[in-house]
């Protein structure tokens, strides 16, 4: 689709633009900016990172046990037939991690495949956003609840608060992870320094 | 660029509020699963914002039935044991579909099919006017014409001003725009184009001037095949009109029976037709015509029913002038084929004084049927006028038919694609003996000067054997004929 021609919202966040943008600049980064890409990015994922496996992984991680506990006894049956049949122990365990690998769907293919658009994968996307939403929702809660008790304004700061941890944070690691994995690639391969050289030898 | 669109705000809605409200669920009801209910109404919304998902979902929604019909239901219901006591009811008379057809003047199910195609009458006509020009293809009675002329009349209602080249135009059959082309005449439809062509010079200097905004000029050519090909500087005009056009507002809209570029006379400027919005006119499975032409914004084939337009030739007016009357009771008919124009010449026609105000009955009316039996060509002659008529005077048809023309048929039936071939090749032979008396005067002011033929056959080309055949009969510099 046509950058251009979209609204301003939707190009702010447009992560797959971003992570693209990130990618071809880094690409052709000096090696000196591409070090200071990586020092403020990295500091950037670093503080990134708890706010993010407090309020979005570990949140979906209880959701999911939530869920895995509710569901403890059908799993169990399923686990010990898996376990007569396969040998295998890990099936409790399995569906909770793919509960929860479904939360980071859209940042994982944001992140490896960011010119893939399809209507129907931005359906299955914005299914895994809804989910991740609602799973991250505990905490935030939990959170607001701390300063506010009217439930009607807990609610409504809960909202943006929840969209906050659960899709900001979360495309905003991406793209830092980009850039820090982008820029650990330039500076292993020379970056600006090699094409120069392949240019001038040719 | 906008802010933010409606698609966007109604997803960051929904999965704000309903996203939100499944959250809550979560922590009020935990271990339910009610907060499935409030996640996939989001799920469901966020889904209606694609556009390709909302295309796709859009007819079923439709068919769903109305909140009102929904409200009844119940009611409904509640007489069904009633009914099912009662014997099954019996099928709607046909007198009921007869009123139901005559309300309206359709039938339930062709008004439904009506219903469908209003709407994609509106997209149809959107994508055709999307382009400045369209290029309109149908096979012979495929509706072409049709689908032409309706947008033509639009036009011209419009107050838009549109030039017609149609062979086959007749009385009435454009109304408000500007018809050349009448009965095969090609010629004048090469004066249509020379209007454009000089409307074309004229807006250009405009806009040298400055001159930005034009009012829209429609040039509409229907049988191009025949027509374009077999005018001098014809293609030339629709090439620069379908590359150059657009920026003088002068739309183009020209119906063919194939796109080939060998048809249209543009062999190796295929790349033309590019500039032009290209509608297939076909008959769909169920017998519905439909236009098949590509999307401007997916440049996806696309098919548009087309609605059900005036017939054209329904609106064709006969003046009395020509009217070939039929013969009645009271009326003689005799073959003279031999006497008669003697006879013409001898008939006093009635003259004006004398008919003016004089009894329709009083006046004798004959025709004569010249021609060897019935069915060949010949001579149609009215004297007098019929009863009721109200205009005395002389009626010939030459060349008609002696047999009575059926009813309905207003015109007589022509052979024309061989005409047409006939005629371009005519056309061009005739362009090519143009060029070759020019040429042929050029060599003969060449001589007259005392230039050799060599050079001027250097300068001038063209074939050798007649070049030195028209230098040995041209005079020479002294005006002698060698």
């Amino acid at each position: 689709m046509d950058t251009e021609s979209r609204s301003c919202v939707a190009r702010l966040l447009d992560i797959r633009y971003f992570v693209l943008a990130a990618r071809n600049s880094m690409r052709h980064a000096e090696p000196a900016s591409a070090l200071f890409m990586l020092f403020v990015f990295g500091l950037i994922a670093l503080l990134l990172a708890p706010v993010y496996i407090t309020f979005d992984l570990n949140s979906t991680w209880t959701f999911t046990t939530g869920l895995r506990t509710a569901a403890e006894p059908a799993i169990s049956q399923m686990s010990a037939q898996t376990e007569s049949l396969l040998q295998l122990s890990v099936g409790a365990l399995l569906s909770g991690i793919i509960l929860t690998s479904f939360t980071l769907l859209p940042s994982l293919f944001e992140l490896a495949f960011p010119t893939v658009a399809h209507p129907l994968l931005s359906l299955i996307l914005w299914l895994s956003i809804i989910f991740d939403y609602i799973t991250d929702w505990q905490k935030s809660w939990d959170l607001v609840g701390t300063w506010v008790d009217n439930p009607t304004v807990r609610f409504l700061i809960t909202v943006p608060l929840c969209a906050f941890f659960s899709i900001f944070v979360q495309a905003l690691l991406v793209i830092s992870i980009t850039v820090v994995i982008f820029a650990v690639i330039t500076l292993v391969s020379g970056g600006k320094r090699q094409a120069e050289a392949v240019i001038i030898r040719q | 660029m906008a802010l933010i669109t409606g698609e966007e705000l109604a997803r960051g809605l929904l999965i704000g509020l309903f996203g939100g409200a499944a959250g809550v669920c979560t922590v009020a009801l935990p271990g339910s699963p009610i907060w499935i209910v409030p996640a996939g109404i989001a799920v469901g919304g966020c889904a209606l914002t694609v556009p390709e998902v909302r295309q796709e979902i859009t007819p079923y929604l439709a068919q769903l039935p109305a909140p009102a019909q929904l409200r009844q239901l119940p009611a409904q219901l509640r007489q069904l044991p009633a009914q099912l006591r009662r014997a099954l009811p019996a099928p709607a008379a046909p007198a009921d579909v007869c009123a139901q057809t005559s309300a309206t003047g359709r039938t339930p199910k062709a008004q439904a099919a009506q219903q469908e195609a209003e709407p994609a009458a509106g997209e149809l006509q959107r994508q055709l006017e999307d382009t400045p020009h369209r290029l309109i293809i149908g096979h012979t009675r495929g509706g072409k014409t049709t689908l032409i002329h309706a947008m033509a009349t639009d036009w011209a209602a419009r107050g838009e001003r549109v030039l017609v080249g149609d062979p086959d135009a007749a009385p009435g059959l454009w109304p408000g725009c500007e018809v050349r082309g009448a009965g095969d005449n090609i010629a004048s439809i090469g004066e249509l184009l020379t209007i454009v062509d000089a409307e074309v010079a004229e807006r250009r200097a405009q806009r040298a001037q400055g001159v930005r905004r034009f009012p829209v000029l429609h040039l509409v050519i229907d049988e191009a095949q025949d027509v374009l090909p077999a005018l001098d500087g014809g293609l030339e005009l629709f090439e620069d009109v379908a590359r150059r056009g657009g920026k003088l507002n002068i739309r183009m809209t020209v119906g063919v029976q194939d796109k080939m570029v060998g048809t249209l006379g543009l062999k190796g400027k295929s790349e033309v037709l590019r500039n032009l919005q290209i509608a297939d006119v076909l008959k769909g499975r169920d017998g519905r015509r439909v236009a098949v032409l590509r999307d401007a914004e997916s440049g996806k084939k696309i098919s548009l029913p087309i609605p059900e337009l005036t017939d054209p030739e329904s609106l064709i007016t006969t003046p009395a002038a020509v009217a070939v009357p039929r013969p009645a009771e009271g009326v003689t008919t005799q073959i003279a084929p031999d006497d008669l124009l003697a006879y013409l010449l001898a008939e006093p026609a009635p003259s004006a004084s004398q008919s003016v105000g004089a009894p329709a009955t009083e006046t004798a009316t004959a025709t004569y049927t010249a021609g060897a039996g019935a069915g060949a060509a010949g001579v149609v002659m009215s004297l007098g006028a019929g009863a009721g008529a109200g205009a005395p005077g002389i009626t010939l048809n030459v060349n008609a038919r002696a047999e009575a023309i059926p009813p309905g048929r207003v015109r007589p039936r022509r052979g024309r694609g061989l005409n047409m071939h006939r005629r371009r090749q005519l056309a061009q032979e005739q362009q090519q003996d143009e060029r070759k008396a020019e040429l042929r005067a050029a060599y003969e002011a060449r001589k007259a000067v005392g230039i050799s033929h060599r050079k001027a056959f250097a300068e001038l080309g063209g074939s050798s054997e007649e070049t030195r055949a028209w230098w040995r009969a041209a005079p020479g510099p002294k005006g002698v004929t060698p």
